[in-house]
């Protein structure tokens, strides 16, 4: 046994220093966040993702704000799209957040601003006009915590198919806003035959399958039970159980056992769309709608697309995804909390949200009912006026897990890795 | 007996063309990064580049990506390096020497704890780590870095040292002793500049693996102005997606450094390796 | 701190194989050899850094801690999880398959390589000096080179087309071949370092006893197998237990080629431990994984100590 006592007695020497330590560490907790005010920098950080190098709609409005409050520097942080979720989740939960930065509205996803407020590492703002603002018509609780915003969207946008109609119809396809599916699939050998594929998909980016199984759940999910996430959540519902979600998951293996997508489809990155749209290799991807605008730039102009919903299954109403859920959100750390406060109104400003829907190529917040929408719209007009819309689903699931298991178990199903089953249940179970 | 004979002379030609299939990669970034963007999927992989360009090269200096300047980087990795070598020389040989001059029980513990701790896997503790850095506020800094890879690479320095110094006759501390030198000068002006060997290698071993650490620098200084190389090359890699003339640009900067390095001191490095595995 | 194991882990094994650390020497008094306070700062940072980190993380792994705030102790619930839950057990057979792949691939061809470049060649100083190059290289970086090799217009199909074989393999999103391309990856970058371990082992073979065994008419074969290999039984011990932690480990390889792609077939503990961490904030089940990890590094480098000694006693 003495053995044991000279242990426990050289455990207590080492363990004294190592206390002290963990100490000093819980002590250092509540220091960070203060506020000096009056006094704070005028220099913040603001980082964002972004797909495409032509993307600039992040940094025209950090400019539009420079400009009209000089002295004030906004340093721009530009991330890669693939990895931002994850990056930013990280910083913001490692207390190295910058003070401004795009998120997610609601709790489904990694970077969504429900699951970083639930630490108290958002700022709150308590403006009642703020709140009146945000998005007539979508459920205002993704945008707040504590009935406090947290996130301001930047603009409204169509999660559907970001489409080249002239190529297609150069190239003798034709995909309408009331196409189904079994339209569009029975076009893809013709469109293969020529070189081309009538859809990108980045299947190594659990984001880009995660949107277009989305956007078929629209319609086979949401459609017909629009307040299918409601039911989840109290339990009354499964993924698994549900027929419309192993409808929306077989639907993307359709079109990639029919070669919709690009050779080696299930491997690609954002760059397959991006590089693919520009190049003409492929005619449309599933994207939020300002996608479009960024690559219209970037081809000098000669691309010119369309925003289509995701043609449903047949037998199957067909809806668009509308949704405001791209946010900015500002850090509970930061030392000039004022002047992020102010910046993250400047995006529901009038001058502030013209900048950002000009240059995304989006739907301004709360746009009048009888606004000329860009041209790139048309095709969706008549089904946003007929209200044949959802929103995005996720913004309502209670964590980022669900919708990375739908991504990544999307590109498995695509591989032949698992079944749509295999895939609702990983979902289910990643609920909690 | 091993005479240069025939069989010699294929294996000669075998070794040499798996040395060269090995360093095919290397060749396939060096002739992409000197390509414009076009050729990178028009021509072959390993052909030498039809119209050689240096603006994969000039386009890094401009910072195009937002990713923070590669020089940034680059100081970031050199200052975090440099700090963490000084750190486990000087707290390394402090340590390992009174270890090995000490007959005391404690010593010969806390020396054992060194070496315990070469075995205990580090994973497990870098979770708790990031916890108390974070409340300290040193995730995003330098400081924190300095001080979690000196921690974590003490237990290689102490017992790369201790080997040293026990195979160190101590006349030489005896007679600084009896010319009036206190233990600190007789340790700084006598027995340090004897360890130069160690040194050398504590330093290439523990620089190395500092140079090239990703995973804590990933969760450390992911989005700081302090981002290491590593780290900068992964997110410059993710904005640039498949831009490989830009993405071997850079990565060929990364790593000019260390080669430099290499060329001028591959003995010492693979001695470092061989050696520091076998004292 | 991916990387740091490795090597650090090597000069342990090292203790063991070699030798014993001779203890202090018999008489000493402390005068003019340094005060005991010199030891302090390095004991302190080590424990903590080392010690009490591993200690607290060992704690965290039977709570639900989410990083912040207050937790609950969940028992063994974090663990059960592991194994209940298909993707997460994949992980751990991925990382099995990369580890005992790593150490089988590293080391033959790392061994081959070496008695190759042992004596004789005329260029072994060169060949030696390059092969070991890509060991000094980051991780990261030299994945990248390999992402472009293997990636569906890259310089893999490129030629597998130019010599006619139409190949639309696209190697990386493929569930079959992806942990095969990561596994290529992390045997070309350690051939080198393998290598350098068995040529310092066999520096200490005297040529005399290998020439004395050729003369009583030992084939080459006999001749490794009862002379050369005992006597570099120390490098193989120190090679295989090496190779085996780091591939156990691997993590930037995963992260750089495939990010744990496609659905998950790559995915490694390592890699589950950072997303279940620092992604979804379940401090408790990453902990749990990284325990997980932590035993299998240390009971397979023990496993592996006493296999290699065995050996050893029986050749020698």
């Amino acid at each position: 046994m003495t053995n044991h006592n000279r242990a426990r007695r050289r455990l207590a020497t080492v363990a004294i220093p190592m206390a002290a330590g963990l100490l000093l560490a819980a002590c250092g907790g509540d220091s960070g966040g203060s506020s000096n005010n009056g006094q704070e920098p005028q220099t913040i950080s603001f980082a964002f993702g972004s797909a495409n190098p032509n993307e600039h709609y992040f940094q025209d409005a950090a400019k539009g704000y420079e400009k009209a409050h000089p002295g004030v520097k906004i340093n721009i942080q530009k991330l890669p799209a693939e990895s931002y979720a994850t990056a930013i989740a990280t910083r913001v939960q490692g207390g190295n957040a910058p003070d401004v930065f795009q998120a997610e509205s609601g709790s489904g996803q990694t970077d969504a601003v429900g699951n970083f407020a639930k630490g108290g590492l958002l700022i709150q703002i308590s403006d009642p006009a703020v709140r009146a603002a945000l998005p007539k018509g979508e459920d205002p609780s993704q945008f707040l915590y504590n009935d406090k915003v947290v996130g301001i969207p930047i603009a409204t946008a169509v999660n559907g198919i970001v489409f080249n109609d002239e190529l297609a119809k150069q190239n003798g396809v034709n995909v309408t806003a009331t196409s189904t599916l079994d339209d569009v699939i029975n076009q893809c050998a013709a469109a293969k035959a020529k070189g081309k594929a009538i859809f990108g998909l980045a299947g190594a980016i659990p984001a880009n399958t995660g949107i277009a199984t989305m956007e078929f759940a629209a319609s086979t999910v949401y459609g017909p039970t629009p307040d299918w996430d409601a039911q989840r959540k109290a339990g009354k519902v499964t993924f698994a159980g549900t027929p419309g979600w192993t409808a929306a998951l077989e639907s993307l293996k359709r079109l990639n056992d029919s070669k919709c997508f690009q050779p080696g489809a299930v491997g690609a990155g954002f760059d397959a769309l991006t590089n693919g749209a520009g190049q003409g290799k492929i005619f449309g991807f599933f994207a939020p709608s300002g996608a479009a605008k960024s690559i219209m730039d970037g081809a000098g102009g000669h691309v010119k697309l369309v925003v289509l919903p995701m043609p449903a299954p047949a037998g199957t109403k067909t809806y668009a995804s509308v949704s405001s859920d791209i946010v900015v959100a500002g850090s509970a750390k930061t030392k000039s909390p004022k002047l992020v406060e102010d910046f993250m109104k400047y995006f529901q400003t009038p001058e502030g949200t013209k900048i950002v829907a000009d240059a995304q190529g989006t739907i301004p917040v709360n746009a009048a009912e009888n606004a000329t929408l860009l041209p790139q719209y048309a095709t969706v007009e008549q089904t946003i006026k007929n209200k044949d819309v959802r929103g995005f689903g996720t913004v309502n699931w209670p964590n980022g897990k669900v919708y990375d298991a739908l991504g990544s178990g999307a590109t498995g199903v695509l591989t032949g890795q698992k079944t749509p089953e295999e895939v609702l249940k990983q979902m289910d179970a990643a609920w909690g | 007996m091993f005479r240069y004979r025939k069989t010699t002379l294929v294996i000669e030609i075998l070794m040499i063309l798996a040395a060269l299939v090995m360093l095919l990669p290397f060749w396939i970034m060096l002739v992409a990064a000197f390509k414009p963007g076009e050729d990178i999927l028009t021509t072959p992989a390993i052909a030498p580049p039809k119209h050689p360009t240096l603006t994969n090269f000039t386009a890094l200096m401009s910072d195009q990506t937002g990713q923070g300047s590669i020089f940034q980087a680059l100081a970031s990795s050199v200052a975090i390096t440099v700090g963490s070598i000084l750190g486990l020389v000087v707290l390394g040989s402090l340590a390992a020497y009174v270890f090995a001059r000490s007959t005391q029980r404690w010593s010969t513990r806390a020396y054992y704890s060194f070496v315990v701790a070469i075995i205990l896997p580090t994973q497990l503790g870098t979770l708790p780590l990031y916890i108390g850095a974070q409340r300290l506020g040193l995730v995003g800094t330098p400081w924190g870095m300095l001080l979690i890879y000196t921690g974590v690479l003490l237990p290689l320095s102490v017992f790369l040292y201790a080997g040293f110094f026990r195979a160190l006759p101590r006349d030489y501390e005896e007679a600084a002793s009896l010319d009036g030198a206190s233990a600190l000068q007789v340790f700084r002006h006598v027995v340090f500049p004897l360890m130069a060997p160690a040194t050398g290698t504590v330093a290439i071993l523990a620089g190395l693996i500092v140079w090239n650490d990703f995973f804590t620098a990933l969760i450390f200084l992911n989005g700081s102005s302090y981002q290491t190389l590593p780290v900068m090359m992964y997110n410059f890699v993710g904005a640039l997606v498949s831009q490989w003339n830009l993405i071997f640009a850079v990565v060929i900067v990364s790593m000019i450094p260390i080669l430099i390095f290499y060329v001028f001191a591959q003995k010492r490095f693979i001695q470092g390796y061989a050696g520091g595995l076998k004292s | 701190m991916t990387a740091l194991e490795g090597q650090t882990t090597a000069v342990a094994d090292a203790v063991d194989t070699a030798k014993k650390p001779a203890g202090p020497q018999a008489s000493s008094r402390l005068i003019a050899y340094g005060h005991w306070w010199w030891a302090l700062p390095a004991l302190v940072l080590m424990g903590t850094t080392i010690y009490l980190s591993t200690a607290a993380g060992a704690f965290y792994a039977f709570t639900d801690w989410t990083g912040a705030g207050p937790f609950n102790f969940v028992g063994l619930a974090n663990f059960t999880r592991i194994f209940q839950t298909p993707e997460l057990l994949g992980s751990l057979t991925n990382t099995l398959i990369l580890a005992f792949g790593f150490l089988v691939f590293t080391n033959v061809i790392g061994l081959l390589f070496a008695l190759a470049l042992n004596r004789t060649l005329k260029t072994r100083y060169l060949l030696r000096t390059l092969i070991f190059m890509p060991v000094v290289l980051s991780p990261i970086a030299v994945s990248f080179i390999w992402k472009f090799i293997f990636s569906f217009d890259g310089a893999l199909n490129q030629f597998l087309r130019s010599i006619g074989i139409d190949s639309q393999t696209d190697w990386l999103a493929s569930p079959k071949l992806a942990l095969g391309c990561i596994l290529v990856v992390m045997v070309w970058q350690n051939i080198g370092f393998v290598m350098v371990t068995y040529l310092a082992g066999l520096a200490t073979v005297p040529p005399e006893l290998e020439e004395a065994a050729a003369l009583d008419g030992a084939g080459n074969w006999r001749r490794f197998r009862s002379v050369t290999l005992p006597l570099i039984q120390p490098s193989l011990a120190i090679a295989t237990t090496l190779t085996l932690i780091q591939g156990l480990r691997v993590f930037d390889q995963v992260l750089a080629l495939t990010g744990g792609g496609p659905s998950g077939a790559t995915e490694t503990l390592a890699t589950q431990v950072y997303k279940e961490t620092f992604t979804y904030n379940a401090f408790g089940a990453g902990a749990a994984m990284a325990l997980l990890l932590s035993v299998l590094i240390l009971g397979f480098s023990i496993v592996q100590q006493y296999a290699t000694r065995d050996r050893s006693q029986i050749g020698g």
